[in-house]
């Protein structure tokens, strides 16, 4: 009697037990359900659908048909798609490459222990809480050829004779544009190397200083190594979010003048949505897409293996 | 030997104040110009009379933005989609992250490796198929259709944010309450979520400034005044050689001042966000 209601018990415990797992399981996907219909449903499947009218000739409101790499060979062919690469590239290297030497200048300074640190650290922050259609605005007035600010300043200062066309002038255009980039992004950068160099310990510069290093000795040393992790994360995320710029370029120059800040982002808006070329403007992602994906997949990978190992 | 230490040390000081100074100068002139703008009569903002202080003050521009403009409206409109976006966004992430920390299931660290990868695909390569998704569905120029879209940037973003938050929060209580028979649910709403609560209020600023900040989607999807959002209102100012600089810059004061309150007032919580979240190690 007793020995069977043991065995009932264990059998009993036994099913509960299973049943828990199982139980976790089922609550772990009825939890995570929702958000991942969002994600499958506005991003899987709308992407899945840019690649098939790549292949076809649809345009807005009319049925699409297969006309294989018509589209592509299209794109490549057109007189400023080199110019287009080339502006996409050159805007995300050249304003990340300043964002973050300024963000390391600022990092160091801000680290230092001054009178008003917390103040000033408040106030080098706004630009990042401005949003950026806002930066794209005050940017272009400021440019402004007749009225803006700084061809008011250097007139007055006697620099420039005559007022100088920023934003319509081929050599300005990009300049002004990625001037307004790095104003707006390289607050990301000082927080993330003020958190990185906080995290470095006090040991190691007295270390150094003990052993005689210089300053710039002590910079080359230890700061570098010990901000290496965050300077490649900040620079990945940042080159994958500033060689997606839109706004901004919409915003300052729409792409001109003659396609001098012409980027792929403005082009698929200008085919796809301007013109409704659905086809043609669904293959300029996909051509840019193995880049991103790689540098997407290189930076997941990273940040995973950093996350295991602390 | 100390003197000439002392030297040394003041000199750096020196040089790092003028280092600030300089960057201080660069940051603030651009957002003085825009406050200053959008308190000047026309008179003095265009041609020769232009004056970089203010002389006399006015509200004639936010007169005009507000009711030549309608950017109230857009600003109505702007809060709606917003809000709606960071409610739904917080309450699915949050469920999704507690899911993927605490709980073991077969394939788990694959879909919280997913939720990285998504959040950085960057809009760029999405918006055609979502304009015509949105216009077979018939939902381009409603606010809804923002709504569902920013869910595409928000979900992936804060379920990585809360994920680093919650992993940092020690799961002994949630054991406690557990064994005391509180359900899975129960320990998600009654001990992790105020014990998250930080974070998650830094999730819901970041989530709320993505929408607030979000022009692309809200351009393309968006084409009657009734529906347009503060960002894409504006744009609307810019047209060839008419000056409206003076509304346009007490728009864009409008649409940046909430923001930088927010910010303001919960820095410290953001600071700590950026740190725990987007670039943790």
């Amino acid at each position: 009697m007793s020995v069977r209601t043991t065995a009932e018990a264990a059998r009993a415990f036994g099913r509960s037990r299973l049943s828990a797992r199982t139980k976790e399981t089922l609550l772990g996907y009825a939890l995570i359900v929702p958000a991942f219909a969002f994600i499958l449903g506005l991003i899987a499947y709308p992407a899945g659908w840019a690649m098939y009218f790549a292949f076809t000739d649809k345009v807005v409101g009319m049925p699409e048909k297969f006309v294989g790499l018509k589209n592509f060979v299209w794109v490549l062919g057109w007189p400023d798609f080199g110019q287009m690469i080339l502006n996409t590239v050159m805007l995300a290297v050249v304003a990340v490459a300043i964002k973050a030497v300024i963000g390391m200048t600022m990092g160091l300074a801000l680290n230092e222990e001054l009178p008003l640190r917390g103040l000033f650290r408040g106030l080098l922050f706004l630009p990042w809480t401005v949003p950026s259609f806002v930066a794209g605005m005050i940017w272009r007035w400021l440019y402004d050829d007749q009225n803006g600010l700084f061809n008011w300043a250097l007139l007055h200062l006697g620099l420039i004779n005559a007022p100088i066309a920023w934003l319509g002038d081929v050599r300005y255009a990009m300049p002004a544009v990625i001037s307004t980039v790095v104003w707006k992004g390289f607050p990301f950068f000082t927080i993330a190397y003020l958190a990185g160099l906080q995290a470095i310990p006090h040991e190691q510069y007295e270390a150094a200083q003990v052993d005689g290093a210089s300053p710039f000795q002590r910079f080359l040393y230890v700061t570098l190594p010990g901000l290496r992790h965050v300077l490649i994360v900040t620079c990945m995320l940042s080159l994958i979010w500033t060689s997606n710029t839109f706004d901004l370029v919409y915003l300052m120059t729409a792409g001109g003048p003659s396609n001098a800040t012409e980027v792929f982002t403005l082009l698929t808006f200008q085919l796809g949505i301007q013109n409704g070329r659905v086809g043609e403007a669904a293959t300029v992602p996909m051509m840019a897409m193995p880049i991103f994906m790689g540098l997407i997949v290189v930076l997941t990978r990273y940040l995973q293996d950093r996350e295991a190992e602390t | 030997m100390i003197g000439a230490l002392r030297r040394g040390k003041t000199q750096k000081q020196v040089v790092v104040y003028l280092t600030v100074l300089f960057y201080l100068l660069v940051v603030m002139l651009p957002i003085y110009w825009m406050f200053r703008t959008s308190i000047t009569e026309n008179e003095s903002l265009y041609g020769v009379t232009l004056s970089f202080f203010p002389d006399k003050l006015t509200l004639a521009q936010f007169d005009q933005a507000i009711n030549k403009w309608r950017f109230g409206h857009f600003l109505g409109n702007s809060i709606i989609v917003a809000v709606c976006t960071t409610t739904l966004t917080t309450i699915l992430a949050s469920l999704a992250a507690y899911s993927l920390v605490r709980l073991r299931y077969p394939g788990r660290a694959q879909l919280a490796r997913s939720v990285l990868f998504v959040y950085l695909i960057p809009g760029g390569l999405l918006f055609i198929p979502l304009f015509i998704m949105m216009q077979r569905i018939g939902l381009l120029n409603s606010l809804l259709s923002l709504i569902l879209t920013y869910q595409t940037f928000a979900i992936p973003f804060c379920t990585w944010m809360l994920i680093g938050y919650f992993k940092g929060i020690p799961p002994e209580m949630e054991e406690a309450a557990l064994i005391d028979g509180c359900n899975r649910v129960q320990t998600l709403t009654k001990v992790l979520i105020p014990m998250a609560a930080p974070g998650l209020v830094a999730a819901a600023i970041f989530t709320f400034t993505l929408s607030w900040n979000e022009f692309l989607y809200a351009l393309i999807f968006i084409n009657t005044n009734t529906a347009r959002t503060l960002p894409v209102g504006l744009a609307t100012l810019i047209r060839g050689d008419i000056y409206l600089f003076g509304p346009m810059m007490a728009g864009s004061v409008m649409a940046t001042l909430p923001v930088m309150i927010l910010y303001m007032a919960a820095q410290r919580f953001v600071v700590q966000g950026l740190a725990a979240g987007a670039v943790k190690g």
